[in-house]
């Protein structure tokens, strides 16, 4: 066994250790600790775990993938879209999501829905729509995993030795499920804030050591310029927008941006808030966390177009090949533990959200809360979680395409689904049949799009037009999905007046 | 001075396109191209634009609970 798989493997027995010592701090079998951590999180350990929820595969190696293929646009692609939208989300929906929580005692984005528009459908139809959305985030991670193993033991990348991708998938996977059931959503935030410090550190240190291998000798910024210069040299198209972005395209990618309205996992981090203004630091240092991230991993990928001759199928390899080539094997155990770490802080808290949605919205209101005790609740969602997981884990399987494209289509349906909470909080007139049409529209384009653009063989493609024109088909689900809110709405009659007071009091 | 940030944010979002440095083959400082630059400064005013939202316009009863709101649990 290598000193870098070590190196990983005890990363990963520190992380495991997380959920035991949580849970020692919360009331034994407490449904409202294990979901809610009783409301109780600060600013900190917000922010923390809120970057580091949202953060996923996508951010490292998902980006240093897609910035070896495009070069330098990627980080205005995401992450500075991110570090617009994010906040506002925040800013606007955040405290209102974590209000209605509070006073009427939700848990889930499903029970409000279903309270606010008196439609058991509405629930339904949102508990499938967003688990069948969660399972492509939770792809990103657990394909994630697996190539990180695989990239960080095999000799050459696709030589067919190394930690099998299935393993390394399944590794990860048993660890993450390990520490969010022993901890519940106190372990998950803690274990968030721990990893999200960590793929930041490491992710700054990974930049300096990959720099310096690229850049040779030197100070680190006479290096960095080297490395420029070299890609400059050999791959100039990386370092400018145009052939690689149209700019419709660019444009429509922001709207990609605000699948944080809808992401579970985001909505149940907001609901444990102690108060409103726990959301104030996160708001104003959202965009800096981007940047500490997105930018050293954006370089990296672009700077490994001008040193690498990996084919494009194989950029999701792309940071860990750098790793291996600029570190010696400790540190290079280290840094690939930091890549996991951003794997494993967002994989934690959807698997929780699969877990808290399967226990209210299936469990409770079907079955009644009263007619099992919470301990049998929490068992039950821990098989139906371990069933997701395993679907999820079967479909990393095959060959699906980058980390990048899965989180782009996965992100493109959340927020097409946006306006369903935007007219939830906002709009009183808005009807259950207006959220079901909706809803339905975004299923039913989504399928189409994701069909249309599946490559046999090769996976999902990018999706760099709809019907011809150049912008990803996140516009037209988004259009459909408000069209439909909207006139839907006004055919149909609106809830009762009780329900209306209840969630829009007059000031 | 809220309304003013508030009214801002269509603009800001505008300008997130990089209508100025699109096909631009310049480097900052040898290190920066000139469309990362530019995304990077739109990242910076982004955050200043959400430190004076956060300050100046934070709803002051945002802790508040809402009036005549119903009771606990009451979806289930």
């Amino acid at each position: 066994m290598s000193a870098s798989l070590i190196v990983v493997l005890i990363y990963l027995g520190i992380v495991l250790s997380i959920g035991p010592i949580t849970a020692s701090m919360a009331r034994r079998g407490s449904r409202d600790d294990f979901f809610l951590a009783q409301r109780s999180i600060g600013p900190f350990l917000m922010l923390m775990s809120l970057f580091g929820t949202h953060m996923s595969a996508f951010s490292l190696v998902g980006s240093t993938g897609k910035s070896y293929v495009s070069g330098i646009g990627v980080y205005g692609l995401m992450a500075a879209s991110t570090a617009f939208s994010a906040p506002l989300v925040i800013f606007f929906i955040a405290p209102r999501i974590w209000r209605v929580g509070k006073d009427h005692g939700f848990v889930t984005q499903c029970q409000y829905f279903r309270a606010r528009w008196e439609s058991d459908l509405v629930g339904l139809l949102m508990f499938v729509l967003l688990i069948a959305m969660l399972i492509p985030y939770l792809l990103m991670g657990v394909v994630g995993g697996g190539v990180v193993f695989n990239a960080l033991t095999t000799s050459a990348p696709g030589a067919g030795d190394g930690v099998p991708r299935w393993l390394g998938s399944l590794l990860i996977v048993s660890v993450t499920t390990g520490y969010v059931f022993m901890g519940g959503l106190r372990g998950t935030a803690w274990a968030n804030a721990l990893q999200t410090i960590v793929f930041m550190v490491v992710g700054g240190i990974a930049f300096v050591v990959i720099t310096r291998h690229i850049g040779g000798s030197g100070s680190f910024l006479e290096s960095l310029q080297a490395a420029m210069a070299s890609v400059a040299e050999k791959a100039p198209s990386r370092l400018v927008m145009q052939g690689n972005f149209a700019p419709s395209e660019f444009f429509s990618y922001t709207f990609i941006t605000f699948a944080s309205v809808m992401m579970p996992h985001l909505n149940m981090h907001w609901m444990t808030a102690k108060r409103a203004g726990t959301f104030r630091p996160a708001i104003i240092l959202y965009p800096l966390c981007l940047m500490v991230v997105w930018l050293p991993a954006t370089l990296i990928g672009t700077m490994a177009a001008a040193e690498l001759s990996l084919p494009a199928a194989k950029a999701n390899a792309v940071l860990v090949v750098l790793i291996k080539q600029s570190a010696g094997p400790v540190l290079a155990g280290v840094l690939a533990a930091g890549v996991l770490a951003a794997v494993m802080s967002s994989l934690d808290s959807q698997t929780l959200a699969l877990s808290e949605m399967f226990t209210t919205d299936v469990i409770n209101h079907y079955l009644g809360q009263d007619r099992l005790s919470e301990r049998v609740q929490i068992w039950l969602a821990r098989g139906f979680v371990v069933a997701i997981l395993a679907v999820t884990w079967v479909i990393s399987l095959f060959d699906i395409g980058l980390v990048f494209t899965i989180g782009t289509w996965c992100f493109a349906g959340l927020s097409s689904l946006a306006p369903i909470t935007l007219a939830a909080l906002f709009w009183k007139r808005s009807t259950a049949c207006g959220a079901i049409a909706s809803a339905l529209a975004v299923a039913g384009l989504g399928a189409y799009f994701l069909y249309a653009n599946y490559m046999p063989g090769k996976g999902f493609g990018p999706g760099t037009s709809t019907f011809g024109i150049p912008v990803h088909p996140v516009i037209a689900m988004l259009l459909a999905s408000s069209l439909a809110m909207v006139v839907v709405s006004l055919l149909t009659p609106p809830p009762s007046d009780e329900t209306l007071t209840k969630f829009h009091p007059p000031n | 001075m809220k309304a003013i940030l508030l009214a801002g944010l269509p603009v800001l979002y505008l300008l997130h396109q990089d209508w100025f440095f699109w096909n631009d083959p310049r480097m900052l400082f040898g290190i920066f191209p000139a469309a990362l630059a530019y995304q990077l400064g739109y990242t910076l005013v982004v955050c200043g634009w959400m430190t004076a939202l956060v300050l100046f316009a934070w709803p002051k009863d945002a802790d508040e609970p809402q009036p005549l709101s119903g009771g606990k649990e009451e979806s289930r």
